[in-house]
């Protein structure tokens, strides 16, 4: 129980502390806006940066409060909510230093040129094959228990049988972690395709995810195996392994990002400040990318110029409201 | 050591992006940078990375193959080709330098000092000689 409560509390202080590292790392832009060198040292910015990481962690008291009461009321996605609120606080935040930082900024002076390696670079993305390896081993593991699971249950279906299987012996939890992870490998192969993914960025998002995939593969495999074995996880069995993978996926990304000093973002990218709205949404009908490097923390957005893109958020949105208000009470 | 190969293009250039592909793939090829067996990024790597359309860089890549520099290797991207050069057409000098000098005049209109372009063609010559000396090429037949 209290390390349930930890997790809980140490989400929202995570997603923090990570806003208010990545805002250093994407130091090639000033909350989104390429910006001449000598403003961003200037006093003014200093004071758009401090304002931005303050309220960054007072952001995070109304989350922990939230928390809080959530986990009162015996609600198992505390925390979940709790970021959520943090995450539109930090992007409100972030929206409102970027207009400060166009008001006072002056124009930097930029070139329209566009520059990319001919050759490999030094450190290069996995594969699309090296991406659908854990996919696939997972799928192939799923649909064998699922077919031997139809063969020989009565129940109404092989998917209800499996579940009831694994839940019966105790690893649902650990099945549905594995699943999770598993959507990991599925975002990669996405932005392995369609974004620009020989960066620093590209590198560290693609092989952790890699990383994560296998290691669901792995607690789906655990899970599974133990059941058709007829060996009960126990739940502080189940909470262990899962937790030990969590902390090895969590481990490489954040080994990846301090090995990362900046994420350089792609020559393509460096001078786009008229396609971003309040620095947050990418919006670029010529562009064929269908991910970009974001300019706020860390990570991938949608370009909203592209059809594919609405959907995709669309069901991002529908799979968070789902977890949100279904998931069940602790 | 040689600088790393790299395409430089300018999406408000005038001059078609395709055409800015082919010629700057082209330069790097012609100076050695790219070596035969090198592998190029596939098409669609390379126009996300450029932020232009797939068709235009494989309309480049296309054009390359027919040049005889690139073999198309279908979803393997491009790999760099052992190349002979062709016997020069007729009138290819006569070509050459009415090109050149409509680069000049252009350079020249757009306000780039005489002196500036003088010095900049005869470092090219100066490059350019040194290149054949080490590595001459024998025309086609030879």
């Amino acid at each position: 129980m209290t390390m349930l409560l930890i997790a809980m509390f140490a989400m929202p202080l995570l997603l923090a502390a990570f806003y208010s590292w990545t805002s250093r790392m994407n130091h090639f832009f000033f909350f989104g806006k390429a910006v001449p060198a000598e403003f961003a040292a200037s006093s003014q910015a200093k004071t758009i940066e401090n304002r931005y990481r303050l309220t960054i962690w007072l952001g995070c008291l109304p989350a922990l409060a939230a928390c809080f009461v959530l986990y009162s009321h015996n609600r198992f996605t505390a925390g979940l909510w709790a970021m959520l609120i943090e995450f539109l606080v930090f992007n409100f935040a972030f929206a409102r230093a970027h207009q400060a930082a166009s008001r006072v900024a002056p124009p930097a002076i930029t070139t329209r040129a566009v520059e990319v390696p001919l050759s490999a670079p030094a450190l290069h993305p996995p594969s699309m094959i090296a991406l659908l390896a854990p996919l696939a081993t997972g799928m192939v593991l799923l649909l064998t228990s699922l077919a031997l699971l139809a063969r020989r249950s009565s129940l109404a279906g092989a998917p209800r049988a499996l579940d009831a299987l694994v839940a019966a012996h105790g690893g649902e939890n650990m099945f549905a972690f594995g699943m999770g992870l598993a959507f990991a490998g599925l975002a990669a192969l996405l932005i392995r395709g369609t974004a620009r993914s020989r960066t620093p960025l590209g590198q560290n998002a693609l092989w952790s995810s890699m990383i994560a995939t296998w290691a669901g593969v792995a607690a789906m495999t655990f899970a599974m195996a133990s059941a058709w074995a007829g060996d009960t996880i126990s739940l502080v069995e189940s909470r262990s392994v899962t937790a030990t993978f969590a902390l090895l996926a969590l481990g490489v990304v954040l080994l990846r990002m301090m090995r990362t000093r900046h994420y350089v973002p792609p020559s393509a990218e460096m001078q786009s400040d008229a396609s971003w709205r309040w620095g947050l949404f990418y919006v670029n009908r010529n562009d064929p990318a269908l991910f970009v490097q974001c300019r706020c923390g860390a990570g991938y957005t949608l370009n909203y110029g592209r059809t594919m893109a609405w959907p995709l958020a669309a069901v991002f949105l529908a799979c968070l409201v789902v977890i949100l208000v279904t998931a069940g009470q602790r | 050591m040689p600088p790393p190969p790299t395409l430089r293009i300018d999406p408000a250039s005038t001059t078609p992006v395709y055409r800015q592909i082919v010629d700057g793939i082209r330069s790097q090829l012609v100076e050695g940078l790219l070596a035969p067996g090198n592998p190029l990024p596939t098409v669609r790597e390379l126009a996300l990375d450029l932020g232009v359309h797939f068709n235009t860089v494989a309309e480049a890549y296309r054009l390359l193959s027919a040049e005889g520099w690139l073999d198309l290797k279908r979803r393997r991207g491009a790999v760099v080709m052992e190349r002979r050069t062709p016997p020069a057409p007729p009138n290819a000098r006569e070509h050459f330098a009415l090109r050149l000098r409509q680069m000049i005049a252009q350079a020249l209109a757009e306000g780039l000092p005489a002196q500036d372009l003088a010095a900049e063609l005869e470092a090219f010559g100066q490059e350019l000689t040194n290149e054949h000396r080490m590595a001459p090429t024998a025309p086609d037949g030879e």
